[in-house]
């Protein structure tokens, strides 16, 4: 009993780590953003893993080459699709205008098999109130509604207004859970005595203090403190 | 391009390597079925002896393969070829040929069995 529960341990290791590989290799994408091939993927590797996870009598390499022949197959027809419009389109199709100028275009509708309660809620999810503000509003091939407001409803930009505000990078963390991470601090040509003075500016002791720390590359601080710390 | 790169080569790796297997077990599974009739012709000459020592031979190479096989086809499948050849050799030791033969016409199925699905054949494919 003792042995069969070592080696379901150590299956389900094992093919954790291999499916950790696998979507590694396949790239970073939220399950939203997927394509619907993508998507089919990821959904075919767990149930491929579950497989010799639960049966000791199948060798583990019956879920570990179905895993990795899948992940190298849609790699590859990434790459073509990327290559090739004919297949990309084949594969993903193209997106599609739903609403145009305010008006939902009922047929376009009736082909996506959307509801008006789907569209409605997606206009609200956008904080849209009102279908008269949407210029255009599409459905992508990942299945996702985005929308381009109309002039008079977009939010208002500091362009608009003329302004100039402060600009921002992309923000780096420097102190994570009151560890400092040397190597991200070299990278935005900081150092140790440079840290000091920052922390002393927000009346903070020691690094252990700090939970947060990020810096951008306009020298934008941001800084939380730990709760219960001085 | 990196990633392309890689992913081409796993698949050629998994199809290269899925080759290889299937050559080998078919190499190892006409080994042990030759091995399997020269026991039987040594039982039906009543050399019953050297046919032992023929199947003992079966079993050591068998058990060196194990490891091997174990990764590639369904475990079920082995433990039955083994309980075949232990009852092969229990039957040669008693002096039960008619029984003999059973089982190692049974233990030849089984590894031709073996052989067969996981040869690539349209059969398996479809």
């Amino acid at each position: 009993m003792v042995i069969k529960l070592s080696i379901a341990f150590l299956r389900t290791l094992l093919l954790y780590v291999a499916i950790v590989v696998a979507l590694r290799i396949m790239g970073k994408r939220q399950i939203g953003e997927m394509q619907p091939t993508e998507l089919v993927i990821t959904f075919l590797i767990s149930e491929l893993a579950s497989v010799p996870m639960q049966d000791f009598g199948i060798p583990l390499l019956s879920g570990l080459i179905p895993i990795f022949t899948l992940i190298s197959a849609e790699i590859l027809l990434s790459f073509c699709e990327l290559k090739w419009m004919p297949v990309r389109r084949m594969l993903n199709g193209n997106p599609m205008i739903i609403i145009e100028h305010g008006k939902l275009l009922e047929k376009k509708l009736r082909n996506m098999r959307l509801s008006i309660d789907e569209v409605m809620e997606q206009l609200r999810i956008h904080n849209i109130s009102d279908p008269s503000q949407i210029r255009f509003a599409l459905v992508e091939t990942n299945g996702q509604l985005s929308f381009v407001l109309e002039p008079s409803a977009m939010p208002v930009t500091a362009q608009m207004m003329h302004l100039s505000p402060t600009p921002t990078g992309v923000p780096v963390v420097i102190i994570s859970d009151g560890r400092l991470i040397a190597h991200n601090l070299t990278q935005m040509n900081k150092d140790q005595r440079w840290l000091e003075q920052q922390l002393r500016k927000q009346n903070v002791k020691t690094i252990r203090d700090v939970f947060l720390m990020t810096l951008d590359e306009c020298d934008n601080i941001f800084l939380q403190k730990k709760e219960g710390a001085g | 391009m990196k990633r392309m790169l890689f992913a081409l080569a796993i698949l050629i790796l998994i199809g290269a390597g899925c080759v290889l297997c299937d050559w080998h077990l078919t190499r190892e599974t006409q080994q042990f079925t030759a091995l399997i009739d020269r026991a039987d012709t040594q039982a039906e000459l009543g050399n019953r002896e050297e046919a032992l020592e023929t199947l003992q031979q079966l079993q050591t190479q068998w058990e060196e393969q194990t490891p091997l096989l174990g990764s590639l086809i369904r475990h079920a499948e082995m433990d039955q070829a083994e309980q075949l050849l232990s009852r092969a050799q229990a039957c040669l030791r008693t002096g039960q040929l008619d029984a003999y033969y059973l089982e190692s016409d049974s233990l030849r199925c089984i590894l031709l069995q073996i052989d067969e699905m996981e040869s690539l054949s349209l059969q398996n494919i479809f």
